[in-house]
């Protein structure tokens, strides 16, 4: 808006002027041009009120972040609703609503199921093979977060379709990536910087997870432990609000009770954690037998032509259906038969056989190339192990008072501990899932043995050799958290040249300085911490005449930053800059010098010994003009 | 997932099925709705998914509850008609539509039960139980089943705590079948004073309802409480109570030997029911007892005597009918048996049970009468109940105690 003309108040101004014609032509024009630049000032503040206002109701990306994350939740949730109520729907369609299904359909249905879920994935939505956990890191670290919302859709209908149709996979992982696929389309379509997008994706992973599971904690734990690996508190507030939408939305549909519901448990006395130990060892063992047979089969069917890729999981639902004939328990998730299974309604023996074909039937689809999770056959499989530990212990030491159920809850967190090998994980899982904290002694002895077990035979987890097989070489977290980070003690070295005082003339300094062979000093500040100055500079003052003025009097005398001895060295790396050296202080007190440390030290320490320079003096070169005059900070 | 191949326009690797790497195909889309009008169109899509939602989770709701109920009512019928294998499958699949219905759990328990599967079904109970402790249904098949197991605490404390415990249906039925079921239980496993108390209890708390004081009457007869026995059936007379409630009178009035109050009421009782065996058949005892009776204050002295003498005489018919059925010879000259003994001291006295003499000699009426009660208690024993007024002067034994260790 510009001129009068469209102003209606000036319009009006004018015509009234009209009316009364009581002042000359100049008069008007003064007066109208008055009331058109007051009009326009108003309009100017207006305008700027206003941009102000849409200023504030901008949001932040941090803060669009957070809010996203909520939203993520919420649409996660309601994913994962209608995920396990369509498997639900599928199972009641193909095999019936009878508990045992009847022996065609037992025998047909999965192998059919299979049979179309292989034509979908093969014709459709390539993405959706797989359990879901790795397939989000592949976003992740390759893609950028990047999931195409087709993969959600095609998650969601082949594993509806295998698990609905007696598949022995579980829908937790697909919900996961589920989760993961909305939050990457959500975060694509609100133009977020590719380091948030690529953040977006485990914040909806943790909320398709936390749904899957109806266990927030749990969820928030696997993310972190398993696919960023980090806790990074941006993310972690995200995580957690997304976890905890999607679980309000989730247990809002379709009630809050527990996945199982657990017996009572209490520990009487303290030889009864030997007990669990020996299921932790048992568990180690039966994790073992499920990786290898795992990674030893899924290789194999990969190498096969690409046509039987079409017919792999036809071919792992017709073994699946010969078990069931049996054994129908091992068919779909079978949340049912763990909650069976912690109620002691099994003797042990069938909780063995139980937990061995849900190993066998479990690895067949999986390595069939079946979309479909891990997560819940690892609980059904820990269940009955568990139990069958539990029974033999209670047949052979009647002392014992832990139920059935207890063991077969403690089986659960230790199958996940050593299979899945995310310890922390598998500890809060049931503590989250019980809620009896009196559960939580066995549960970490059983799987402490477990993991150990584990680790020791099978050097690389599951997560990482799915991976690896792929030929995707994802980021271990387990390796990473093992491996021993360097720190800044491992970099630094004695101070042997003379530490300068600010209070020290410049002569006095130079005659110190003269005597090392090294180039750059560190001056003391005191209270305003340290600084750096090189012997030419020293000398330059000195020529200059200003021999007798002090260190502090120095232009641009800026701090320099310092390290301490037990910080990362990539911290170090990160604030070296073009600094020479930097001063390592006492975290009691940082005016006491424990060392110091060159960009070429830390080189050094990291093993890059192909760019060490062997001198300070060499980056002194490449320092920018203001840092070659002055230590700047 | 296998890395196949590069990104057209960037060279980065890209999965399978894709031309283009994430970044290049952004930056190839045509621009968008800025992030705010994607923000506010996150609502309606919400509030729409929402509603599909919820409509996809009420119809698979409404299909759980159908099923489950169809699974049980199967499951009823299958257990109706006794076959409880197929109930326990039935109700089974019903659960695993509705987890969380205790009916169904307490149906399958109950199939479990008749399945004589009692540790799975006191294992569903005890899970049950642990959610709703203060049902009655519950505590009551848990008390059965600890019943079974012969634990006696545990299903008296179950017992206890179905009696005290919630019922939907006619609670005040429920509580008193559970606590006639107790007083059974500790009956049959000879907890006579629990029983007793629990009886007690049982009759305190009846309403108005003569069958239900004949019951409680009935049962303090079976345990030998004849007072309270008595009482009850008196209260159904009073509450209109029929031949039964006379009849239990009656024989609650016999059996504590009151045998006047016990006559006015079996004659009632027959009078009301002619057919009626066991109380024309105690009638009969009853006449005969009173007929006979040498205890009865209201005689005279002459009258008394007479009945001693009666007795006198019928103890010995009864002994010598005893003797022969045991083919003793009882006019033995050394006494060997008790029969024989008795015989001696029956000839010994012979001679004085006779109404003159004992009118003359009223001190030998005692021994003449304990003597004839003495025979019939031990010919009882020896050659088994007797009839007539041979019992009647048994009963008569019984109440006074006798002589006859």
């Amino acid at each position: 808006m510009s001129g009068s003309q469209d102003h209606p108040a000036v319009a009006q101004t004018s015509g009234s002027q009209e009316v009364c014609g009581s002042t000359g032509d100049a008069g008007n024009g003064r007066r109208v041009s008055g009331i058109r630049n007051s009009a326009l000032h108003r309009l100017a503040e207006l305008r700027s009120v206003l941009q102000r206002a849409f200023r504030l109701l901008t949001l932040r990306e941090n803060t669009l972040f957070l809010l996203l994350a909520v939203i993520i939740g919420l649409f996660s949730g309601l994913a994962v609703v209608c995920f396990r109520i369509s498997m639900e729907w599928i199972r009641l369609w193909f095999l019936g609503p009878t508990l045992y299904p009847s022996l065609p359909r037992v025998v047909w249905v999965p192998a059919l199921g299979g049979l179309v879920v292989a034509l979908l994935v093969m014709l459709f939505f390539p993405r959706a093979r797989g359990s879901g956990v790795n397939q989000t890191k592949e976003a992740v670290y390759i893609s950028d977060g990047y999931i195409p919302f087709s993969t959600v859709i095609g998650k969601f209908l082949t594993c509806s379709l295998a698990i609905g149709s007696g598949h022995s996979l579980g829908p937790e992982d697909p919900a996961l990536q589920i989760g993961a696929g909305l939050a990457s389309s959500l975060g694509r379509r609100m133009q977020l910087s590719r380091r948030k997008v690529r953040l977006i994706a485990p914040v909806g992973a943790a909320a398709g997870l936390a749904a899957a599971f109806n266990s927030p904690i749990t969820a928030v734990l696997f993310v972190i432990e398993e696919v960023i690996g980090n806790w990074s508190a941006g993310v972690l507030g995200a995580i957690v609000l997304a976890a905890v939408s999607s679980v309000v939305i989730m247990r809002w549909f379709l009630g809050s009770e527990p996945l199982f519901r657990i017996p009572a448990y209490r520990l009487v006395h303290p030889t009864e954690l030997l007990a669990y130990a020996v299921l932790g060892v048992v568990g180690g063992i039966s994790s073992l037998v499920f990786v290898k047979i795992v990674s030893y089969l899924r290789p194999k069917l990969k190498a096969l032509p690409r046509k039987t890729q079409y017919l792999q999981p036809a071919a792992a639902g017709l073994i699946i259906g010969v078990i069931g004939i049996w054994l129908p328990q091992v068919m779909g998730a079978g949340y049912g038969v763990i909650d069976r299974a912690m109620h002691d309604r099994f003797t042990w023996q069938v909780l063995a056989l139980l937990g061995a074909f849900k190993i066998l039937a479990t690895s067949v689809s999986f390595v069939s190339g079946t979309p479909g999770g891990m997560f819940a056959p690892t609980l059904f499989i820990g269940a009955m192990v568990g139990g069958a530990v539990g029974g033999v212990e209670r047949h052979l030491f009647p002392g014992l008072t832990a139920s059935v159920g207890a063991y077969a809850l403690v089986g659960m967190g230790t199958l996940f501990a050593g299979f899945l090998r995310v310890p922390m994980t598998s500890v809060f899982m049931v503590l989250e899932v019980s809620g009896n904290y009196a559960i939580i002694l066995p549960v970490m002895i059983s799987n402490t043995v477990a993991y150990l077990i584990s680790r020791k035979y099978q050097r690389t987890a599951i997560f990482d050799l799915l991976a690896r097989q792929d030929g995707v070489d994802l980021p271990s977290m387990e390796e990473e958290r093992e491996e021993p980070g360097l720190r800044v003690e491992d970099a630094m070295r004695p101070v042997v040249s003379p530490v300068l005082r600010s209070e020290e003339s410049f002569a006095d300094a130079l005659r110190r300085s003269e005597a090392s062979t090294e180039q750059h000093f560190l001056v003391n500040q005191g209270v305003r911490g340290w600084s750096l100055v090189m012997l030419e500079q020293l000398r330059w003052q000195v020529s200059d005449g200003k021999g007798d003025m002090r260190l502090e009097s120095l232009p641009q005398n800026t701090r320099l930053p310092w390290l301490h001895p037990d910080q990362h060295l990539d911290d170090a790396l990160r604030r070296v800059g073009d600094w020479p050296v930097l001063p390592v202080v006492s975290r009691a007190d940082f005016q006491k010098l424990q060392g110091i440390v060159s960009l070429s030290d830390i080189l050094d320490a990291f093993g890059v010994t192909s760019r060490k320079t062997g001198s300070s003096a060499a980056h002194t070169q490449d320092m920018p003009k203001d840092k070659r005059n002055v230590a700047t900070g | 997932m296998l890395l196949e191949r590069q990104c057209e326009e960037c060279g980065r690797p890209i999965l399978g099925g894709e031309t283009k790497c994430s970044e290049c195909a952004a930056r190839d889309r045509k621009p968008g709705l800025s992030p705010e009008s994607v923000l506010v169109l996150c609502f309606p899509a919400l509030l729409l998914f929402l509603a599909i939602t919820g409509f996809v989770v009420r119809q698979y709701d409404d299909r759980q509850k159908i099923l489950g109920e169809e699974w049980s009512a199967r499951g009823q019928a299958a257990l109706r008609e006794h076959r409880p294998a197929e109930a326990i499958e039935d109700f089974r699949t019903a659960l695993a539509y509705a987890r969380d219905n205790p009916d169904y759990q307490l149906r399958l328990s109950l199939a479990l039960v008749a399945g004589n599967r009692p540790d799975e079904a006191r294992s569903y109970l005890l899970s049950l139980w642990a959610s709703e402790p203060e049902s009655g249904p519950i505590n009551l098949e848990l008390g059965r089943l600890s019943g079974a197991r012969n634990d006696v605490l545990g299903a008296v404390r179950y017992y206890h705590s179905a009696i005290y415990g919630r019922w939907d249906d006619d609670p005040a039925t429920q509580r008193r079948n559970a606590r006639l079921e107790l007083y059974q239980f500790l009956q049959s496993h000879g907890a006579k004073a629990e029983s007793q108390a629990e009886l007690m209890a049982f009759a305190a708390d009846l309403p108005a309802d003569p069958s239900l004081h004949i019951e409680a009457g009935n049962l303090f007869l079976s345990a030998n409480d004849y007072d309270r026995a008595l009482n009850e059936f008196q209260q159904a007379l009073r509450l209109g109570g029929n031949q039964a409630a006379l009849a239990g009178a009656g024989k609650a009035a016999f059996l504590r030997a009151d045998y006047v109050e016990a006559q006015r009421y079996l004659e009632r009782a027959a009078r009301t029911a002619p057919r009626s065996a066991e109380a024309i058949h105690l009638l009969e005892t009853t006449n005969l007892l009173l007929e006979i009776n040498p205890f009865d204050p209201r005689l005279t002295a002459e009258q008394r005597n007479q009945r001693v003498v009666r007795a006198f005489e019928q103890a010995r018919t009864r002994l010598e009918s005893c003797a022969q059925e045991r083919h003793e010879v009882l006019d033995a000259e050394e006494p060997q048996t008790a029969l024989q003994a008795l015989y001696v001291r029956t000839r010994k006295l012979q001679p004085q049970a006779r109404e003159r003499t004992l009118r003359r000699d009223p001190d030998a009426v005692a021994a003449i009468l304990n003597l004839a009660l003495e025979i019939e208690q031990i010919t009882a024993r020896s050659c088994g109940p007797p009839s007539g007024l041979d019992r009647a002067l048994l009963l008569i034994a019984e109440k006074h105690g006798g002589t006859q260790s």
